[in-house]
């Protein structure tokens, strides 16, 4: 049983259930920092479920979850935002009547890194805007963007909050190629500056030259956990 | 409603906008040297009162995000509990603070019923909550040592900290009224305008996504709550401070209707559009001495007409 | 001993009229999926249109409620076709509109009939049967009241019955087996607006006819509605009956204005205490 601190983020024996089914079973999992893991695996088998228990949108009924050596198993979604965790969703959620900059702007005004002046935050969005290609769109009302725009202003919005972690949920899902590539070179930077990642997506093929390590999830359990590359064999092997 | 809110950041716009409000501001605070007349002086600090209790409504359901049915709630039991206390014996003052107290405390209820309870059902909840209140003052009363009846119907006096009596009164009651309106309309509107308000805002609208952002809902959902309740206590005890008297028609249904509607019909979310309606609106109905029937006729109808139109 | 009784059997027949109410809203409720805050209303209308038959023509309470539910559908219907249809999709701004016509009746009914009250005489008499004095206007009121439920059930087994329940359950699904979902919302809209007319109808004689004598109605219906599972009719029954008993015993040996909050109070916490809490309807949206 390896030192909590080794692992930035630690899941230990997470169960929840709705209903009668199990959703998620006793899944335990680490993730050191710098790395990059992807979490895939067939409709259903609770990947989603499993982030929202990670983000804090839903508590867990056992098991629990360490983000920095800290216990996080209850804690409120925005207070695991402010400790470094950030997370985007599945259908991208930005507040529609508000421009790209005003919703960069309210994650940036709760980022983990110490406030500094007006010029700093604006300074600070204006970098991840362009980070994330959205320089032009910066005052168009977030419900007349296009979904290729929100989901990169999901990102933009999660890395204003100066994460340590950074949670995407299948963010390829809908994309066209062109804006599949443009995220992939986008994640790509991000991972070589070192930030520390969780993706899921039923995209297998992306996260096996992703990811550093993949987990493999299938009706809520655990049916694979290994190196990225050899997440393939190991599909295959479940096609036979 | 899903209708847009109110946009921001249009400078253009905006310094037309900031001008033309300061100036009826100002307006607003010159009309006593035109008006003397008492029965005019008293319709306009009813219409600045109703402006600015509109307004609290609208800060409710524009920056905040959530749409209250009881809205009297907070101005009438504000008021209510200022009588009693003053029935116990405590300075009016004092009485006023507890009433805005009481305000505060029970838009801190509201706020929490937001977060188990939404839209629509949301509205049924707190405009339940304001006929608890409204039964409540109703059903309960009693005669006093001098033999005069309190409570129900009639209400429950006041002690004015200026009689009515006084010279100056109603000039002096405008005043303070104007003063009221303008200070809570402004504060309100650049609150909104603020980055507070963004979060406000966005806390409002979907709490999955301000919580990624790093807002605590929970707080913010308060906040406004208790800012938009305790405004509206605000209004209330200096209505029962004017009047001397508070009735229950101050908790009644139709009175958060009428909120509702005259915020709708200004531009939800603006709170100056609706300020500057319900000045209007009520103004206007007391020059045309017109029943309060025939208002709500108007009012319920214009509402109705405004959904169809804005949906279509 | 004898007074629990009468305040039983007069809460039997309280309840019964609870539950058509109920009924009514409950319907538009698992259909519509909306509050319909205009429902007391209708019960008003019902309670001034008998009075008015009464008293121009000399129809009886007794059975004046047929013609009556019959006229309320229409009205019900244009009412939809106006206000409500258009904005079918979004619940929140219907709840509104549905308050704002609920207030516009109330107006109505003022300019219509006057601020005054108004008292219907009851046509049939108290009896006693061994100590208990049995009102027998409110016997009939009940009977009628069951007897309209009993067809409810009846009608939820018949096929535009089932469509209903089906269009309820899921109305994208509903389209595409060709259910006209569009029309079914209509009438059942106008069948609410006329079984709350018809409640109002019946109890004109037993209550003080006035412009806001819907509310409570409507409160304690919204209650039952609640209580006994959004949008479900046996539920409603059940509810209803119950808390017809519970509020004849409460009105009878505490006080008639506690009835009114405390189905109020009711609806406040039942609405706060319900399991889907912040994040359900979201999380299956996102799973």
């Amino acid at each position: 049983m390896s030192d909590q601190r080794e692992y930035l983020l630690r899941a230990e024996k997470v169960s929840i259930h709705f209903g009668t089914h199990f959703a998620l079973e006793d899944i335990s999992f680490g993730v050191k920092p710098g790395e990059v893991l992807g979490i895939t695996g067939p409709n259903g088998s609770g990947k989603t479920t499993l982030i929202n228990i990670i983000s804090g949108v839903l508590h867990p009924e056992s098991g629990e979850v360490y983000f920095r050596g800290r216990r996080i198993t209850k804690m409120k979604p925005h207070q695991r935002v402010r400790m470094g965790m950030a997370r985007t969703f599945q259908h991208a959620r930005n507040i529609p009547e508000m421009s790209a900059y005003e919703n960069v702007l309210l994650a940036a005004l709760n980022s983990r890194a110490v406030k500094g002046s007006h010029r700093d935050l604006e300074g600070k969005i204006a970098g991840v805007l362009e980070k994330t290609r959205l320089v032009k769109q910066r005052d168009i009302p977030a419900g007349r963007l296009s979904s290729g725009c929100l989901r990169r202003l999901e990102i933009a919005r999660a890395l204003a909050t100066d994460p340590e972690l950074l949670i995407l949920d299948e963010p390829f899902a809908a994309l066209s190629a062109r804006e599949e590539k443009d995220l992939l070179a986008l994640l790509e930077g991000l991972k070589q500056e070192g930030l520390t990642m969780i993706i899921v997506s039923h995209r297998f093929d992306i996260l096996a030259a992703l990811a550093d390590r993949v987990l493999f999830l299938k009706d809520g359990r655990e049916a694979f956990s290994g190196p990225a590359q050899d997440t393939l064999a190991f599909v295959e092997g479940q096609r036979t | 409603m899903e209708s847009t809110t109110y946009p921001l950041f249009r400078t253009g716009r905006r310094i037309a906008g900031t001008a033309a409000a300061v100036l009826l501001a100002i307006g607003i605070f010159l009309v006593p040297l035109f008006v003397t007349n008492q029965f005019w002086l008293n319709a306009l600090i009813m219409a600045n009162l109703t402006a600015a209790f509109v307004a609290t409504w609208d800060f409710l359901a524009g920056p905040v995000g959530q749409l209250s049915g009881g809205q009297a709630l907070f101005l009438g039991g504000a008021g209510y509990v200022a009588a009693l206390a003053g029935l116990a014996g405590v300075n009016p003052w004092l009485g006023m603070l507890l009433g805005l107290v009481f305000a505060a405390i029970a838009g801190l209820v509201a706020g929490l019923l937001s977060l188990r309870v939404s839209g629509p059902f949301l509205i049924l909840a707190t405009l339940a909550l304001a006929e608890i209140a409204h039964e409540s003052v109703l059903a309960i009363g009693f005669l006093s040592e001098q033999g005069y009846a309190i409570g129900g119907e009639g209400g429950i006096p006041l002690l004015q900290i200026l009689p009515r009596s006084a010279e100056g009164f109603f000039t002096t009651a405008y005043f303070l009224s104007a003063l009221l309106l303008v200070g809570l309309v402004a504060g309100l509107y650049l609150m909104a305008r603020s980055r507070l308000g963004l979060q406000l805002r966005a806390a409002g609208r979907d709490i999955l996504s301000a919580e990624a952002a790093g807002i605590n809902t929970t707080l913010y959902r308060l906040l406004g709550f208790a800012v938009a309740a305790g405004a509206a206590g605000l209004v209330g005890v200096f209505w029962g401070q004017y009047v001397g008297r508070v009735t229950p028609s101050l908790l009644a249904l139709q009175f958060s209707f009428s909120a509702m509607v005259l915020a709708v019909i200004g531009g939800r979310g603006s709170i100056i559009g609706p300020a500057m309606v319900a000045y209007l609106s009520t103004a206007v109905f007391s020059w045309l001495w017109v029943d309060p029937h025939y208002q709500q006729l108007v009012y319920a109808l214009a509402l109705l007409v405004l959904i169809r139109l804005r949906s279509l | 001993m004898l007074v629990f009784v009468q305040a039983l059997v007069s809460g039997l027949s309280q309840g019964a009229i609870y539950a058509v109410v109920a009924s009514g809203l409950a319907l538009i409720l698992g259909n519509l999926k909306v509050v319909n805050l205009a429902h007391g209303s209708f019960f008003t209308l019902g309670a001034y249109l008998t009075y008015t038959l009464y008293t121009t023509w000399g129809w009886s309470p007794l059975y004046s409620w047929l013609p009556v539910g019959g006229v309320v559908f229409f009205v019900a219907l244009l009412a939809y076709r106006l206000v409500i249809g258009p904005l079918r999709h979004r619940r929140t701004t219907v709840a509104v509109a549905t308050l704002g016509l609920g207030m516009l009746m109330e107006s109505i009914f003022i300019i219509i009939w006057s601020p005054l009250h108004y008292y219907l005489r009851t046509t049939l008499p108290v009896i006693r049967v061994g100590g208990v004095r049995i009102n027998l206007q409110e016997a009939y009121v009940g009977l009628i009241a069951l007897l309209l439920m009993g067809l409810l059930f009846v009608f939820l087994k018949t096929r535009s019955g089932r469509a209903l329940r089906f269009a309820a359950h899921d109305a994208e699904v509903a389209e595409t087996v060709g259910i006209d979902v569009g029309r079914l919302h209509m009438l059942t809209f106008g069948g609410a607006g006329a079984l709350a007319a018809v409640a109002g109808s019946l109890m004109a004689p037993l209550l003080t006819i006035h412009s806001t004598m819907g509310r409570m109605p409507m409160v304690i219906g919204l209650a039952v509605v609640i209580v006994g599972g959004m949008g479900n009719i046996h539920g409603a029954l059940v509810a209803g009956l119950a808390l017809g008993i519970i509020s004849s015993l409460v009105g009878f040996y505490l006080s008639p204005a506690l009835v009114y909050i405390l189905s109020l109070a009711i609806i406040v916490i039942a609405l706060a205490l319900r399991p889907t809490g912040l994040y359900g309807a979201l999380l299956r949206r996102d799973r």
